[in-house]
């Protein structure tokens, strides 16, 4: 049984009773198919017979009886079958949300969010269709094969000679041909896959896109996408309409039928016989076109199957340790540390040595690209070393639990996300505990008051799917007082205020500095406010550390330091050097 | 202002399919015509098998007819062959017709979309829209073949239905008598499974857009240990999903099973009306039971069909709702040329909002000369970015002109009014792909120099060089494997590349350091020397340097002049500026006059 089977039948097991009333059903359904026929022949003997008006009425009445029980019974099979499918690809969609959830940053860098989309809702919408209708007609199939034999060999053994002959053969090219369809389907879902990429990746980028007029530009790359996916559609249903087994089938019946008319006229078979074996012959062709679709269904639901397994058993989870950081001793060390976000990459962070003291104001500076953020990652254990060792609270990193770690240390990111949700939910999304009160505390920090009171709806007011109706500072100061809420025992901000305007920015500034000094804090800032209050200054430079002091130190003595003021400012002449 | 509330009428839907089938027509006549082909042949072959059991059933000794039997039965036997090659023409066919029918379809559906305008993105999220696009889109794929077949369905009716007459109009009343109750069921479901259907899909859209949302921003949902919450939120619309889908699977499958019992209670009449009819043997009536099998068939599959494309008739309507809701458009009736500006802009008592309630900006008027800068100063949220929004018309004035070079910025035609502003904006966005991708968007026919020299400008050349494969870096979705401050610089070197007339800087260094921003400051100042510019920036050197300076809040201008004009003034800005130095500088003096 393959993998991909065996997935699915995991979920089937855990509704055992809607999966064996279905399969139970499914067989009782296509016995029950047989009915009406053997009714009518009886109808029409009661009229050679010429029966009496009661006995017709009789069986009228059990016609009726049956066909009610039957329609009814039909209904009741296809929707404990259509239950089971969405039962089943629903907690599939669950599933895949928890797993992406746990695997690590590194493994989410390398995904797209179309990409995801594509796998939650249209794969599983594949495989909605393989588990119904497809799971009761499949056991309708193999129930008519089995039952289809069994006449054909009870009725006439000779006869059944060329088809006997030929099944092992049918079923070997049906097993080819499956095969074959599976490129197709998979590619078909690859496709399928970068037409919801590329729409997803368009409409965050629509200003981008409308401000340079791309729009026709970028209606062709998703028409050419779009193209690709449907001509791979083409091609799937093409390869599918080439159902070779059904050559052969064909073929053995064509030539069934003509030996059974030989037969018949040597007197080796009788005319009842013959034509019981012509009604199986129709029979096995309804069998035969249900195969064909069984198969291309299956073929892509083995490719869906698939993806969807990439992601759920993608063996990227984070890992993490059972030591809970309480938070006391939050201290924060780089023992010799280098980090590269992929093995293809350069070097982000080189030999980092760097010692943190709990309750210290460490502020970091440096140019785009030196490192700055990805230090910041490695402390909130986003990311794992590649060397060297993150301490925190003198224990390495990992031997934490990451809801400790997480809990107690905040970061106020530079790439602010805010989700299509109220403002209340959005500060309190660390900590949905909260009381009204500590968040109206935080929000004041933050100076959010100072905005959300002029808004009608105040803290209730929805925010659009990236908050793209507030402005740039407003949503820096969400993002302050989501990371204040938490009550950190270290406190990252990353260009928290770089869109602020002075004044705000020192309202807020004021208003942290008790925040701060209560807790070790990093702040990654270019702002002179900030440099000069910090404890101590890191001057980052592609990657490694290249000063390390007081701001009145640095400026006196490293000329990286100085650099970044010079253009600006007139600085005292260089004392040391760093 | 959500656009999913227009409705179609199931008229107009099909309208629609017929319309999209149409550009295939010539397939869909051919595939009608084989369908019906295929039918004639599956009845003609046990026909004339027929034939030769009549041989049988007379005598006993068929030696003599053996002939002509193996005759029959090889006709029959090849009958049998043949539907296999009809039915792989009929198959090729149903795909390629589907596959242009709904490829068609999304990239019309895509290319209106995009023409939206802004407020319209702002309002429906992401994912809903790619829900629509997409998956929608896909419960279309068996369009063609359901239309193909309900063509050929009524085609074989109608002969069918004169061969019955012919026979005997008493029991061909009998056979089809229960028939026009399918068509009363099916019109009665049909708005009913429909609604589900939309029901079905929508929840699917919130499914999709939330999925994508939390694993986009899954740094921030780790960094705040939210895993857990997310996965109980996410639950709740997830099963939400499962009971719409429940709803639907009840619609759906209702039909059948109807179908199903009306089919056999038309076995029922036809026997009752034989039973009155016995005169015309039983020859007759096994024929008409026989013909009612064969009648019933195409009504089955149609009804089955017809209930089944309710489904797909839902998806359509969500994709036309989103495609044909003109009051989202962006107005493109402009016709003056505007790629030929010089770059006076002039607002003259510009009001905007962004819904009814709050106003945005109020009573905004000023006037920008050729080549001149202006700032834009003021507290966060006062209007700063919403001014520059409404210039490149992302909105739309509610009050008010703006004017560009004294004609009405409405009035010209809006890709080339947009293609001579560069507008850097505050979240920059990188596309997925290379670099020189990026940087082409500006310019399609840059060339490699042009882009150096735009990278140049920008001062990233160090750092792109050190990438590997410079130019040819794959940037992530996003651009998260390049910095902020990087990102900043690429979207500044795709205006810079544009070489637009007015160029819109929206705290556009924000992420760079001072050492790195100097450096772009002094390059940058020669690009804006002869273009109209606007700045928004809370840096002191680029807000000193302005021609002009507005400082707005709330919404309002409450400064404006130069500089000097302002400090002396000794009014707002120069309180905010005091507050600057007071808590900027300290200690430091500036390099720039004062």
């Amino acid at each position: 049984m393959s993998p991909e089977i065996r997935w699915i039948g995991s979920y089937l097991r855990k509704y055992k009773i809607m999966t064996i009333t279905t399969i139970i059903g499914s067989i009782i359904e296509i016995i029950l198919f047989s009915l009406p026929p053997l009714f009518v022949a009886k109808f029409v003997e009661l009229f050679i017979v010429n029966a009496t008006t009661e006995e017709f009425i009789l069986w009228v009445m059990l016609f009726l009886l049956t066909i009610t029980v039957q329609s009814i019974l039909f209904y009741f099979m296809a929707i404990v079958n259509e239950y089971l499918a969405h039962r089943v690809t629903t907690d599939m969609t669950a599933d895949l949300f928890t797993s992406l959830q746990n695997q690590t940053l590194q493994y989410h860098d390398n995904i797209r969010s179309g990409d995801i989309m594509a796998r939650a809702t249209g794969d599983t919408r594949i495989l909605n269709i393989g588990l119904s209708p497809a799971l009761r007609f499949l056991n309708q199939i193999v129930f008519a094969i089995i039952f289809t034999i069994g006449v054909l060999l009870y009725v006439n053994f000779k006869l059944s000679i060329i088809l006997l002959f030929i099944s092992p053969l049918y079923a070997y090219f049906i097993y080819t041909y499956a095969k074959k369809l599976g490129p197709y389907s998979d590619e078909l879902q690859t496709d399928f896959s970068k037409v919801s990429i590329h729409a997803a990746e368009s409409l965050s980028g629509i200003r981008e896109i409308k401000s340079f007029n791309w729009e026709s530009e970028d209606s062709k790359l998703f028409g050419k996408l779009s193209s690709n996916h449907s001509q791979s559609y083409m091609k799937f249903h093409i390869a599918s309409a080439y159902f070779y087994p059904g050559l052969v089938i064909h073929l053995a019946l064509a030539l069934t039928t003509i030996f059974g008319v030989v037969l018949l006229i040597n007197n080796e078979l009788t005319f009842p016989e013959l034509v019981i074996f012509l009604s199986m012959i129709s029979h096995i062709l309804w069998i035969s076109g249900g195969l064909q679709w069984m198969s291309s269904i299956l073929s892509r639901n083995k490719s869906s199957a698939r993806r969807l397994m990439d992601m759920i058993f993608a063996d990227n989870y984070e890992k993490q340790g059972v030591n809970i950081f309480d938070g006391k001793n939050a201290s924060i060390e780089f023992k010799d540390v280098y980090f590269r976000y992929s093995e293809t990459s350069n070097y982000v962070l080189t030999s980092i040595n760097l010692r943190i003291e709990s309750g210290e104001t460490v502020a970091i500076v440096g140019g785009p690209g030196s490192g700055k953020s990805t230090l910041n990652k490695l402390i909130l254990n986003l990311y794992k070393p590649t060397l060297g060792q993150v301490l925190i609270g003198g224990k390495e990193i990992q031997s934490y639990t990451n809801e400790s770690i997480r809990s107690q240390i905040s970061s106020i990111e530079q790439d602010i996300f805010l989700f299509s949700d109220t403002i209340l939910a959005n500060i309190s999304f660390g900590n949905p505990e909260a009381s009204f009160s500590e968040i109206l505390d935080s929000a004041k920090i933050a100076n959010v008051l100072e905005f959300v009171d002029k808004m009608a709806e105040k803290f209730e007011t929805r925010i659009g799917e990236r908050g793209v109706r507030l402005s740039g500072g407003q949503k820096q100061r969400i993002a302050i007082a989501r990371a204040l809420l938490l009550n950190p025992s270290i406190l990252i901000m990353d260009d928290a205020s770089s869109s602020l305007d002075a004044e705000t920015e020192y309202n807020i500034q004021k208003a942290i500095q008790n925040v701060i000094k209560t807790r070790t804090s990093i702040i990654i800032t270019h702002r002179l406010s900030i440099l000069a209050e910090a404890d101590r200054v890191i001057v980052l430079e592609k990657g490694q550390i290249v000063a390390n002091g007081t701001h009145d130190n640095l400026l006196r003595n490293s000329i990286y330091y100085r650099r970044l003021f010079e253009e600006h400012y007139h600085l005292q002449p260089l004392e040391g050097g760093i | 202002m959500e656009s999913s509330k227009i409705e179609f009428k199931e008229g107009e839907l099909w309208q629609n399919i017929y319309q999209l089938l149409k550009l295939d027509s010539k397939r869909l006549y051919i595939l009608i015509a084989i369908m019906v082909f295929n039918v004639a042949v599956s009845i003609v072959g046990p026909l004339s098998f027929k034939k030769a059991l009549d041989q049988i059933e007379v005598t006993t000794d068929l030696k003599p007819f053996e002939y002509e039997i193996i005759l029959y039965s090889s006709i029959y036997s090849f009958t049998i062959f043949i539907i296999f090659f009809i039915r792989l023409i009929q198959n090729i066919m149903i795909a390629k017709i589907n596959t242009n029918l709904f490829h068609q379809l999304r990239i019309q559906a895509y290319d209106k979309v995009m023409q939206n305008k802004i407020s319209f993105f702002d309002n429906v999220e992401s994912g809903k829209i790619v829900s629509r696009l997409v998956n929608d889109s896909n419960e279309l794929l068996d369009t063609g073949r359901r239309f193909a077949d309900f063509f050929s369905q009524i085609i074989i009716l109608i002969v069918l239905l004169g061969v019955m007459i012919s026979f005997n109009p008493i029991l061909t009343l009998g056979s089809i008598v229960i028939a026009p109750f399918t068509i009363i069921i099916l019109l009665t479901m049909r708005d009913y499974q429909r609604s589900r259907s939309k029901n079905w899909q929508k929840n699917i859209a919130v499914v999709n857009s939330r999925f994508g949302e939390i694993m986009k921003s899954i740094a921030i949902s780790k960094s705040f240990g939210r895993e857990e919450e997310n996965a109980n939120q996410f639950n709740i619309i997830n099963e939400q999903t499962y009971k719409a889908s429940k709803e639907r699977g009840r619609a759906i499958f209702i039909v059948g099973p109807i179908q199903d019992f009306l089919k056999h209670i038309s076995i029922l009449t036809l026997i009752i009306f034989s039973y009155y009819q016995l005169k015309v043997g039983i020859a007759m009536i096994y024929l008409f039971i026989l013909l009612q099998a064969y009648f019933w068939g195409p009504i089955s599959e149609i009804s089955r069909n017809y209930s089944q494309f309710q489904s797909s008739l839902a998806a359509l309507e969500r994709i036309l709702s989103i495609m044909s809701n003109e009051s989202n458009r962006e107005d493109h009736s402009g016709v003056v040329d505007g790629s030929n500006i010089e770059g006076n802009i002039r607002f003259n008592n510009v009001s905007f909002s962004y819904n009814e309630t709050t106003e945005v900006l109020s009573n905004i008027s000023f006037n920008l000369g050729v080549g001149e800068t202006l700032a834009l100063v003021g507290h966060t949220g006062a209007g700063k970015s919403t001014i520059v929004s409404l210039l490149i018309r992302f909105y739309d004035v509610n009050y008010g002109e703006i004017l560009i070079d004294n004609t009405n910025i409405n009035d010209f035609y809006l890709p080339s009014l947009r293609s001579s502003i560069g507008y850097v904006a505050q979240n920059t966005f990188i596309f997925k792909g290379t670099i020189r991708q990026n940087l082409k968007v500006a310019r399609l026919d840059a060339s490699d120099e042009e882009i150096w020299n735009a990278i140049d400008v920008v001062q990233a050349r160090e750092f792109i060089e050190n990438l590997p494969g410079n130019l040819n870096y794959e940037i992530q979705e996003e651009g998260t494997n390049i910095s902020q401050g990087q990102r900043q610089m690429i979207s500044l070197a795709r205006v810079i590349l544009a070489d637009p007339r007015i160029i819109i800087l929206d705290e556009f260094t924000s992420s760079l350091d001072l050492y790195t921003e100097a450096k772009i400051q002094n390059a940058i100042s020669v690009v804006l020397k002869n273009r109209t510019s606007i700045v928004i920036a809370h840096r002191l050197t680029t807000i000193i340097n302005a021609d002009k300076i507005l400082v707005l809040a709330n919404g309002r201008i409450i400064e404006e002049g130069t500089h000097h004009q302002l400090i002396t003034k000794n009014g707002i800005y120069s309180d905010i500026f005091n507050k600057y130095f007071e808590f900027q500088l300290k200690g430091l003096t500036p390099r720039v006059k004062i």
